[in-house]
């Protein structure tokens, strides 16, 4: 498995797949991918990141609000952000916004 | 020509009847689809012709089964009543066993050989109300659930657990058995569940000798688990998705290793 997490820095802007339905669940998320016929169980944390992935926000500012929100070190935080933005990427839930969309 | 009609019955969405020649066969499928809903007309037609060791089974202009032995014929039959009770519009079918205690479901999605309908099977004898041991079908409109009270289908290792359950020798002319199917008025009478909300949503994993335990799951992890259980859940998508997050918002939900099917009920009776 190629390891996307390599590749994603404080610049990544998340975007979510096109072809994504998620359901919302006690804090958690559901995402149902269409163009795989795949389901994905996301726990609070990537639930709560995955619900900020607006096409904008870069890793890194995510990751300063989130701290911001939560009381947590940031550099905590920005490596748990990248890890689960790393994740999403290699399930082909997520892609750089920044690159032409598909 | 056939001689006699099974009663019209309702399968989930799926109104059906069977034609037969031999009317002692039309009785005894009568008896074994007793606990279904009954309707006053059949959409679907089912013919089951032949004598002795030479039946064949037939839905429309479709052979299903030809040549084949009484039981062999009743399985079949069974198997593909399931597939168009669960292909009923209007449905989200998940591949479960379901019982009910005052008015509130249990609802055990599992695959195959994980012990759901001997889990159900048990339950009503001890008490609950039967819902189906096959297919638990939500209505998206009102996240109830819809029962499908089939004969119970209990493969050859659940055999001694229920030998109330038999069937008639005098049927079986010699052949073997693969599988009983077990109407629910032989495991207990009056145990026909009505629609109800699904309070408990368990996924059962029989392991022999094990340790019966509950292992509460978030809700999350269930709706995930509970759509990869669900018949045709690609087809309906995010239909299917939403109809499932909502019975699930309303249960609570868990894994269930079943060492002994006494622990096993008496571990539901617990969480009830």
């Amino acid at each position: 498995m190629t390891d996307a997490t390599g590749s994603i820095d404080g610049a990544f802007v998340p975007v979510r797949a096109a072809a994504v339905y998620t359901v919302e669940i006690d804090g958690e998320a559901v995402l149902l991918d269409e163009a795989h016929d795949r389901l994905h169980h996301l726990n609070p944390t990537a639930a709560l990141l995955w619900s900020c992935f607006d096409g904008e926000a870069t890793v890194e500012q995510l990751a300063t609000e989130t701290s911001e929100e939560l009381r947590s070190s940031f550099a905590t935080v920005y490596a748990d952000t990248i890890a689960v933005v790393g994740d999403l990427v290699a399930q082909e839930l997520v892609r750089d916004g920044r690159e032409p969309g598909p | 020509m056939s001689t006699y009609t099974t009663v019209p019955r309702r399968a989930i969405g799926c109104c059906f009847a069977v034609e037969l020649d031999d009317a002692e066969l039309g009785a005894y499928l009568d008896g074994l689809f007793a606990a279904l809903p009954r309707v006053d007309r059949a959409d679907t037609t089912i013919g089951l012709t032949g004598a002795r060791g030479c039946y064949t089974l037939a839905i429309g202009d479709e052979t299903v089964l030809d040549d084949a032995e009484l039981f062999a014929v009743v399985n079949r039959l069974v198997q593909r009543l399931n597939a168009l009770a669960t292909a009923s519009p209007g449905f989200v079918c998940a591949h479960a066993s379901g019982v009910a205690r005052d008015g509130a479901a249990y609802v055990f999605p599992a695959h195959m050989e994980s012990g759901k309908t001997t889990l159900a099977a048990g339950l009503v004898r001890a008490g609950f109300d039967y819902l189906t041991d096959e297919a638990v079908a939500f209505d998206p409109a009102t996240v109830l659930i819809e029962p499908y009270p089939k004969p119970l289908s209990l493969d050859p290792g659940s055999w001694p657990l229920f030998p109330e359950a038999e069937p008639d020798p005098a049927l079986r002319h010699g052949a073997a058995l693969d599988q009983w199917q077990v109407p629910v008025a032989a495991l207990r009478a009056d145990a026909i569940g009505t629609p109800c909300p699904a309070r408990f949503v368990v996924f059962p994993e029989y392991r022999a000798d094990a340790v019966t335990e509950f292992v509460p799951m978030t809700r999350g992890e269930a709706l995930v688990e509970l759509a990869r259980n669900t018949f045709a859940f690609n087809e309906q998508g995010r239909f299917a998705l939403d109809a499932l997050a909502e019975v699930v918002r309303g249960a609570e939900c868990g894994r269930m290793t079943v060492g002994t099917l006494a622990a096993a009920i008496a571990c539901i009776e617990e969480l009830g």
